[in-house]
């Protein structure tokens, strides 16, 4: 099964080998600086993780412009439909292969049934215009910045393609691990258990938007002019566009979302998610974020909780047979709704 | 909405204003239907419902409307091979995605061949009730469905609420005469063949509840009520190391 996941990565990557040549460049130098802020033991850790989870998420986001517009819609179509539509696309993950008896005119009643699932999956669709602007502040950018988000999108998939074949290395174990013990080291005198949470986060947000690719442990001398303060369980972090810092020895390290964190604004690019009594909320590249009064709260994603996509980085695991995938400590199960793959949180298989 | 569309829509004209009973839209009512749309309609569903095998070719069009309410189209290529009591296989490649689709009278395989999952349930052995188990507990149909049927006649039919003439049009060089539809949830239109086979040309479908209005749009070709398909057609063929894993039902979807 690995062989025939990894031949079809493979593919992928070909595709969009120029693509991905112009975001390793990046990316390289993108890993000398941060070796500079980071050091030490950590850098294994960040390396192992390059081309993972890191892999041009954040780069796409610091270089949204250098991935061009329409022209990587090409890229796009070559791509395997699963690979993260962050939500925006309807249907965007069932290839138009008859979700919701689409394409019929017997089903188009349970069609509109299923649109108004989709709806309570969309709650930007719930939304008038303006509280999805608000929601959305992308979208009250112009156009050409809507077109870099556009290649953001089309670079997630790159890089979730290039993530899902980078994991089939046992590289990105070594990184977890990494990862951990260093989060570990960099916490000790935080008393908060954010550390517990995302033990297995691989070192990275891995998910879309702008956030995504910041590496966890990365040190900045000064926050970004946007940044929120907030606090969680009596210790102050800081937020702007998806990524947390907490503060560390007079300057700012980039931490895994921490649960409990509430912040009015989510991350610039999620999928909605239905978290069955707690509404829906937002998978934010494998950060789960419930609706709560005065905004979102970075939740433990719920088992029974299902997603189109898998966080960059996310690691299969084969137990007893059985293929899963972990990331965040969260384990997935994928299964098919209706004609299309998706991932379902599970209990961690014994 | 149905009211605004008669009344705004001119071209209905003569059909709709001798047939349409006044009100009917507000009661949800069967309604009025061009005797002529009916009838090519039921004309069209025996010729396809009484072949015991058939297959076809359709090439697709179909929007995503993003949040904006930008509509994206993407295209797709669907092969149909149809072999009454319990045989169907649905090939759909796209832009978007390769989904493959067996059904042997006794379960029904769903592969994306981007992922190394498959999927399989047992449906009853007879094609129509496995069309209705799929999309009512597994929530999908093939596209198209409506044409596979035993009455195609009935599967679209049902819930048209007007339906009037459009005349004589060509689709891809066939003389084609096209019938406009109007349901609740949908808009269609269909073209069918003036020919000797009264096979579908074309066939779209809006969707008018939709945000940004999205449609589907088939193109038929290759009709063929007198194939050789070999039963291995209906048996499912995946890659060596693909793994079985559940479907989700309808219920536990929501």
């Amino acid at each position: 099964m690995n062989r025939h996941l990894v031949l079809r990565k493979s593919a992928i990557t070909a595709l969009v080998a120029g693509a991905a040549v112009a975001c390793l460049a990046l990316g390289a130098e993108r890993a000398v600086a941060f070796r500079g802020g980071f050091g030490g033991g950590g850098f294994g850790g960040f390396h192992g993780g390059f081309g993972g989870g890191g892999f041009g998420g954040g780069f796409g986001g610091f270089h949204a412009g250098d991935f061009g517009g329409p022209s990587h819609w090409g890229g796009y179509h070559g791509s395997a439909p699963r690979f993260g539509d962050g939500g925006f696309f309807d249907r965007g993950t069932d290839a138009g292969f008859g979700r919701g008896g689409w394409g019929s005119i017997k089903n188009a009643g349970s069609f509109s049934d299923h649109a108004d699932t989709f709806t309570q999956n969309h709650p930007e669709y719930q939304h008038n215009a303006s509280q999805f602007q608000q929601n959305h502040p992308e979208a009250q950018q112009n156009a050409s910045q809507y077109h870099q988000n556009q290649s953001q999108y089309q670079q997630n998939r790159f890089n979730e393609a290039n993530s899902l074949q980078q994991n089939r290395s046992s590289e990105a174990n070594n990184l977890q691990s990494n990862r951990f013990n260093e989060a570990n080291n960099l916490q000790v005198n935080h008393t908060n258990n954010w550390n517990n949470y995302t033990g297995a986060w691989g070192g990275y947000y891995g998910g879309l938007g702008f956030g995504a690719g910041f590496a966890i442990g990365a040190t900045f001398a000064a926050l970004p002019a946007a940044a929120v303060a907030l606090s969680v369980a009596g210790t102050p972090y800081y937020y702007a566009s998806g990524v947390y810092y907490a503060s560390q020895g007079g300057q700012y390290v980039v931490v895994p979302p921490p649960a409990g964190a509430i912040v009015q604004t989510p991350p610039p690019s999620c999928s909605s998610v239905n978290l069955g009594s707690r509404g829906i909320g937002l998978d934010c590249g494998g950060a789960f974020y419930a609706p709560v009064s005065g905004g979102y709260q970075v939740i433990t994603p719920p088992v029974g909780a299902s997603v189109w996509s898998l966080p960059s980085g996310a690691v299969d695991h084969n137990v007893n047979g059985v293929t899963y995938f972990a990331y965040g400590g969260t384990w997935f199960r994928p299964i098919y709704a209706g004609s299309s793959v998706y991932y379902e949180v599970v209990s961690q298989p014994a | 909405m149905i009211v605004g569309f008669v009344v705004a829509v001119a071209f209905p004209g003569s059909v709709l204003a001798q047939q349409a009973a006044p009100g009917a839209a507000a009661t949800g009512a069967p309604t009025a239907v061009a005797r002529i749309a009916d009838t090519l309609l039921k004309e069209m569903g025996a010729y396809i419902g009484s072949a015991q095998a058939f297959t076809f070719h359709a090439d697709i069009t179909f929007d995503h409307v993003l949040p904006s309410g930008q509509k994206l189209q993407f295209s797709a290529s669907e092969d149909v091979a149809l072999q009454r009591p319990g045989g169907l296989r649905v090939a759909w490649t796209g832009d978007l995605g390769t989904r493959e689709f067996w059904y042997d009278g006794k379960s029904v395989t769903v592969y994306d061949p981007a992922t190394p999952f498959y999927a399989t349930a047992v449906v009853p052995a007879d094609i129509d009730g496995m069309l209705d188990a799929v999309v009512n507990k597994l929530g999908f149909s093939p596209p198209l469905v409506d044409f596979l049927y035993s009455d195609p006649y009935k599967s679209v039919r049902q819930k048209v609420q007007y339906g009037f003439d459009l005349g004589d049009n060509a689709v891809s060089g066939r003389s084609c005469r096209t019938l406009a539809f109007v349901e609740k949830d949908i808009d269609w239109q269909i073209w069918i063949e003036d020919g000797p086979q009264i096979t579908p040309c074309k066939l779209v479908i809006t969707y008018k509840n939709q945000p940004a209005q999205p449609q589907f749009t088939a193109v038929f070709s290759d009709w063929d009520f007198a194939p050789r398909i070999a039963p291995s057609v209906f048996t499912p063929e995946l890659p060596a190391g693909t793994e079985k894993i559940p479907f989700a039902t309808v219920a536990a979807n929501q």
